[in-house]
């Protein structure tokens, strides 16, 4: 997706990515959730809409997560 | 100037347009006749997109035409590059080019532990997962290349995916970031 991201992008074509959810309930036992939402598939189709709207211009190579954890973070015990 | 002044107020107009895509995208949604892909499709739709989707499931694909008949469709096996193509030919006829490509194709595949998954459902899995996205690129770029409204790819994943190109040698790994 990045590689993609950088060659297209002289071109102006974009490349991005959506990391949704999907077991979110195993991931919540982690203890890891830092959003008490459950995901919803028009979280996707919205994030859909945003990255190919003309605000997301300047927005290439991203994955971007909705499945409400924070990245690389762990809640001590 | 100021936060209230005509000028401002212009700019935050066209701030939240911005935030709408351009009317008439043409959009292909991959594994688009029902979850997150079908999420997908109906709100580019409802957007006032051109959408075309594709999905290997038929009963699926005759329910989204019943409910939204404005979406064309083709039914493919994204793993398969000659289906692929078939569904090029159906872009071209029912967009004629392409905006935006959504690679929402893939499945769970076989989880557990390594000795346990069998070489079929591995095979299966890297073919709908990883083959299948550049099946679509190759296809794609040339068209979102001539896109006059800037060309948008968007690849969606979901958690255990992640997890599964973690856990996949480096090689792999590597492969699916830059392809994925």
């Amino acid at each position: 997706m990045r590689s993609l991201a950088h060659e297209l992008g002289p071109d102006g074509v974009r490349v991005n990515a959506i990391l949704v959810g999907a077991g979110r309930s195993r991931i919540q036992d982690k203890g890891s959730s830092a959003i008490p939402y459950d995901p919803e598939l028009d979280d996707a189709a919205a994030l859909a809409l945003f990255l190919c709207s003309p605000a997301a211009r300047n927005l290439t190579g991203q994955a971007v997560r909705i499945h409400g954890l924070v990245p690389s973070f762990s809640v001590p015990p | 100037m100021g936060f209230a002044g005509g000028p401002a107020r212009l700019l935050l107009v066209s701030i939240l347009d911005s935030l709408r895509p351009a009317r008439g995208l043409r959009v292909l949604v991959t594994a688009g006749a029902r979850g997150v892909g079908a999420a997908i499709a109906r709100a580019f739709h409802l957007a006032g997109s051109r959408v075309h989707v594709c999905d290997v499931d038929r009963s699926a694909l005759d329910r989204l035409r019943s409910e939204v008949p404005g979406i064309t469709h083709s039914m493919a096996d994204v793993s398969i590059s000659a289906d692929v193509g078939s569904v090029f030919e159906d872009v071209q006829g029912a967009l004629g080019g392409l905006d935006v490509l959504i690679g929402n194709g893939g499945i769970a595949g076989p989880t557990g532990p390594v000795e346990t998954i069998d070489g079929a459902g591995w095979e299966r899995t890297i073919a709908v997962n990883l083959h299948s996205q550049f099946h679509f690129a190759r296809r794609a770029v040339p068209l979102l290349k001539g896109s006059l409204e800037g060309g948008c790819m968007v690849m969606t994943a979901s958690s255990p995916g992640e997890t599964a190109t973690r856990f996949a040698p480096p090689r792999l790994r590597a492969l699916g970031r830059s392809s994925a």
